[in-house]
């Protein structure tokens, strides 16, 4: 039989050591053999006991409770192969997590709730740290659906939410462009949302849309001003994943020319998807003599060739748009081709030079954007 | 005057031109032209210039005529109205006696009486002068210019316009400007010149009377100044010093040169002899231009206004830019204004600027020359010393600067530092246990234990010491240290670049050895030819692969190009040349990205046979980001719409806007490319503009699109 006092002990001398959750399940697990696992309030897995691995659970790989497994603790079902313990943690009056313990012998559950009371007491200050670093407050089941959805678990979701039809719209932000400490606004821009938290950033799925609404979800953040990288509207729910690569990517594009507050996905998602060639040019040493040539020229001479350029090439090498785009007279225009073609010597209007040209540019522009935001 | 002379006989030069002015002057009476005499930097000389007049400052800095004065004037009065005064009743003054006009203004109380005695013998005209430089003071002054314009126009029986007034500015701003430039060269340290020479300069200016060639010249004897600095012709380093108060010239330059004989040098004086006029321009670019000559005129910061915070923020000024080390001011002898004004002088110069001050208060006799020189040169030793034990940090600066670009070795600009700063310096690099050390002999340094001071070289085990000397601070000689570790490595640093950075390297690469044997060959062969590839390298890493080293540019990968075309002339395999990359350690990474580029090159069956880099950007990248993405394709909206309504009615829409993109929206190319007629494309594309609104679409999503399809593409093949 186990005893409670020899169990105080052991949680003494595991909170000597770092890190404290793991030290404590795996401390626990050698005396009782029951499975301990700390979830904190999102269905993150803090720590649990290494035998916890065995069992294969799908929850443990991802160290996050999925959702699937979720409603089987909502149950607290027993199954055959374990009883379960539930002990919620409260800490900054409110429910910080929870300390699960599975074990096997039916005949100890009372010693089991006892240690779980205690285990959950003791472990109120790490799971405080985990809280203050949330953002978001909302229910854990919400919390985990969110997750699921955004990580690909999203079998099982479909079947039991109807609400699922319409549009869905996903948006991306970094916490550290963030500057209010709450998240309350969201509400503000669509009714019905997931939200899912991660340490340095922050996901939204906005859903049940339609076509008339989504204008309205642009306007409305970029009337608030809010820095994010968002998704065009799609239908299919299983695109979520896809598109949480999609604008982790486009997130991590920015200190380019005018940085815009939201990035939306149909002018960034190209940008995004060329961060994936950074390698290229920090690796492998990818470079161009024309285009450094020309680089060369405007840093000596003071000139905007080489944006030029580029936005002439983006512009389908059609002078009227490109001049628009810059806001110079076509003249300008012309004469400053006349300088590009003369500096790289390369035929601009022949169209595989130019794609090739561009596909080089726009590369070369996102890996230089570490240096330029140095500056 | 042809600048064919030294400077310093240009300086004596003008510093004559006063004595020759008068024959000028003489010249100019007998065409016609009127003169009208001056004496306060109040009146604003631009009215007589659009007279066409010549205004001319009157004799007022000699002791002689003082004596003469004191028949008339008071005693107790100040020399500079005496002496003004006595030239002009002894008629000594060749300007005065010449002088059809004399102009006045109501400054002090000795101008005011002087004025009124003097208009019994000479016509004056006085101009009010407010007390104040307040906006009624201002507008009262404008009032004033206004009607001593009127004055002169009936006095001189013409007419003066706005033309002639805005050229007289124009001329005046561009000679003020020159001037001030000329004063500037002073805030160089070392000075090039002394200030005496300067003040020469701007002083016998004013009696050049063919005022619009005075810029160029000005302008030219600055050239020379910065030529001969450039070569080295400088004084040595003394105590800057600032003059202010009372005008200065003749006589009372013993205070000037009481200074620069005693070892300080003025850099600057800020009276109304010397830049307190210069500063500010008038404005050209105003619709009133009466009320910009007032504005200008009224700012002068003289004593006799009230409040004078004028004087104050110009002299902060130029403490700041002439980096000054102390201030003198010269009282006149009965100048109240200026003798009340001092205590505030003082307390801005030492509170605020924390720099030592002195006032000498003196007149125009040499009696007390003697004492002058005594005090003045215990005033600039004790600068000196205080001085002597700050190194200056940024000439250091200067001295290593300099020697970095001009590739000196450590050891030279080691030299120099202890040269200037006279602390003993040394380095210890690397694994040597060797002490290098400059101004001490080795064995001394190592006697003097306790004095000495180390500074790491980080990454290295190296140090740079010094051994302090009595008189310097420690902080001075950390700061040193600190500037000399960083240069050392500024040097390691653009020896290495240097080392890497032209020389670019390259990989060549065949799909059969022995097409690459034969292009080594030749290259071989061309390097001792075309003298573009003369520093070229080659190196065979795998049967099929080169590796070249010492690629100078463009035009050196242009030759190589050449070369391989004609190898492979006859041949039919294929060979890839990259581009250069200046840094050797992506080396492996460079090769494997040429071999992705071969096989997708080899992927389209491609004709060429010698394979560019440059030609297979585009597909790199959707190359690339397809690895990346895995099994997943980029979802568009877009594209699901299209090839929804493909499945339907069979249009090939999904073909279709895909070329059509790559065309550049270019209907003919695009039909080629399809092998369509142009009726069967146009129907085409309108129903992909129904469906997908393509024409609002901007460039960037367009070619988001396209790059979708590309990956798609890629993945199905």
């Amino acid at each position: 039989m186990y005893e409670i006092e020899v169990c105080y002990k052991i949680i003494f001398e595991a909170m000597l050591e770092k890190p404290v959750l793991k030290s404590i399940a795996e401390k626990i697990n050698e005396y009782t053999g029951a499975k301990v696992i700390f979830v904190s309030g999102t269905g993150k897995i803090l720590a649990y006991s290494h035998t916890c691995e065995q069992d294969g659970s799908e929850s443990i790989r991802w160290k996050h409770v999925t959702f699937s497994d979720y409603k089987k603790f909502c149950q607290e079902a027993d199954t055959k192969e374990h009883q379960l313990i539930l002990q919620p943690v409260e800490t900054m009056g409110r429910l910080a997590g929870y300390v699960v313990i599975l074990y096997s012998e039916e005949e100890s559950r009372r010693f089991f709730e006892e240690l779980g009371s205690v285990i959950g007491q003791a472990v109120r200050h790490q799971f405080e740290d985990v809280v203050k670093e949330t953002m978001v407050l909302q229910p854990m089941r919400e919390a985990i659906l969110a997750w699921s959805l955004f990580h690909g678990k999203a079998d099982g979701i479909q079947q039991t939410e109807k609400i699922w039809t319409g549009q869905c719209i996903e948006v991306l932000m970094l916490k550290k462009d963030i500057q209010e400490k709450n998240v309350l606004w969201i509400k503000e821009i669509w009714d019905r949302y997931c939200i899912c938290e991660e340490t340095d950033r922050i996901q939204i799925l906005f859903y049940g849309l339609r076509a008339k609404n989504t204008e309205e979800i642009y306007q409305k953040i970029m009337e608030k001003k809010i820095g994010c990288s968002i998704s065009e509207p799609f239908g299919k729910l299983d695109r979520c994943v896809t598109k949480y690569e999609l604008l982790k990517r486009m997130s991590m594009v920015n200190g380019l020319e005018n940085d815009p507050v939201m990035k939306r996905e149909k002018e960034w998602s190209v940008q995004g998807l060329y961060t994936y060639t950074t390698p290229l040019f920090k690796e492998a040493g990818l470079s161009d003599y024309r285009l450094l040539r020309l680089l060369q020229e405007d840093r000596e001479n003071n000139t905007e060739l080489y944006y030029t350029l580029k936005v002439y090439l983006l512009n389908e090498n059609n002078v009227t748009m490109a001049a628009d785009s810059l806001h110079i007279h076509r003249n300008t225009l012309v004469y400053r081709l006349k300088q590009i073609r003369e500096c790289i010597e390369a035929d601009i209007n022949d169209n595989e030079t130019a794609r090739e040209l561009l596909a080089f540019m726009m590369m070369y522009d996102i890996s230089r954007q570490d240096e330029k935001r140095q500056k | 005057m042809k600048l064919v002379q030294d400077l310093p006989e240009i300086f004596e030069e003008f510093g004559e031109k006063k004595r020759e002015a008068f024959l000028e002057i003489k010249e100019y009476k007998d065409k016609g032209i009127p003169v009208i005499g001056m004496y306060c930097a109040y009146f604003p000389t631009e009215l007589a210039m659009a007279a066409g007049a010549i205004p001319v400052g009157l004799c007022s800095f000699s002791n002689e005529t003082i004596t003469a004065a004191e028949r008339d004037l008071p005693k107790s009065m100040c020399p500079l109205v005496k002496s003004s005064y006595g030239f002009a009743i002894s008629d000594r003054c060749p300007f005065f006696h010449f002088a059809d006009l004399v102009i006045g203004e109501t400054t002090c109380d000795g101008k005011k009486k002087m004025y009124e005695l003097m208009a019994e013998f000479k016509p004056v005209h006085v101009m009010e002068l407010p007390n104040s430089q307040s906006e009624r003071g201002l507008a009262f002054w404008k009032s004033e210019i206004i009607r001593t314009k009127e004055y002169l126009e009936e006095f001189f029986h013409m007419v003066i316009t706005e033309e002639m007034i805005r050229d007289a500015v124009h001329l005046n701003n561009q000679i003020r400007t020159s001037l001030k430039n000329l004063c500037e060269v002073m805030k160089l340290d070392p000075v090039p010149v002394r200030g005496e020479d300067i003040q020469k300069m701007v002083q016998g200016s004013k009696y050049r009377f063919d005022f619009a060639t005075t810029p160029g010249v000005v302008k030219e004897v600055i050239d020379k100044i910065m030529t001969e600095y450039r070569q080295g012709k400088h004084l040595e380093k003394r105590p800057r010093i600032l003059v202010t108060g009372c005008p200065i010239g003749g006589d009372s330059l013993k205070v000037i040169r009481a200074i620069e004989d005693n070892g300080g040098v003025v850099v600057a004086i800020e009276n109304c002899s010397g830049v307190r006029t210069l500063g500010s321009p008038v404005e050209e670019d105003c619709e009133d231009i009466y009320e910009a000559i007032a504005r200008k005129y009224l700012s002068t910061g003289c004593s006799i206004m009230t409040p004078n915070d004028n004087r104050i923020d110009l002299i902060g000024e130029i403490i700041e830019e002439y980096h000054v080390d102390g201030v003198v001011e010269m009282i006149l002898t009965g100048c109240h204004a200026t003798g009340a004004e001092s205590v505030y002088i003082r307390k801005f110069v030492t509170e605020e600027k924390h720099l030592p001050y002195i006032a000498i208060d003196t007149d125009y006799s040499t009696a007390d020359q003697g004492q002058i020189a005594t005090r003045l040169t215990a005033f600039l030793e004790m600068i000196q010393t205080e001085t002597e034990k700050r190194i200056d940090i940024n000439y250091c600066y200067k001295i290593v600067l300099t020697g970095l670009t001009e590739q000196k070795s450590g050891k030279e600009i080691l030299e120099e530092i202890w040269k200037y700063t006279h602390i003993p310096v040394g380095i210890k690099a690397g694994e040597q246990e060797v002490e290098d050390w400059i101004g001490i002999s080795r064995e001394e340094a190592e006697q003097e234990n306790n004095k000495r001071m180390e500074y790491k070289l980080s990454e290295k085990n190296g140090v740079v010491m010094a051994v302090v000397p009595d008189d310097v601070s420690k902080e001075n000689v950390e700061e040193l240290l600190e500037l000399l570790a960083k240069s050392y490595h500024m040097r390691d640093n653009s020896r290495e670049t240097e080392e890497r950075e032209i020389p670019d390297y390259m990989w060549i690469m065949a799909e059969e050895s022995k097409d690459l044997i034969h292009i080594g060959q030749e290259l071989a062969k061309q390097i001792g030819e075309k003298k573009i590839i003369a520093g070229l390298k080659l190196r065979q890493m795998q049967d099929n692969e080169l590796f070249l080293s010492g690629m100078e540019g463009k035009e050196a990968r242009n030759c190589v190009i050449d070369i391989c075309r004609k190898s492979m002339a006859d041949v039919d395999g294929k060979v890839i040349i990259g581009n250069g990359f200046p840094d050797c350690e992506k080396k492996e990474e460079n090769r494997q990205l040429q071999w992705q580029v071969m096989n997708i090159a080899s992927r389209q069956k491609q004709k060429e046979s010698v394979i560019l880099v440059e030609n297979y950007y585009h597909e790199l990248a959707i190359d690339c980001i397809s690895e990346h993405l895995g099994q997943e394709k980029v979802y568009m909206e877009e594209l699901e719409i299209l090839k929804e309504e493909d499945r339907k009615t069979g249009k090939e829409l999904y073909e279709t806007l895909y070329w059509y993109l790559r065309m550049k929206r270019n209907v003919a190319q695009t039909a080629a490319r399809l092998r369509i007629h142009r009726n069967t494309l146009l129907p085409r594309i309108a129903r992909i503009n129904e469906l997908l609104d393509l024409d609002e679409k901007d460039g960037m999503e367009c070619e988001g699109i396209l790059l979708a399809m590309e990956i798609e593409k890629l993945k199905n093949d």
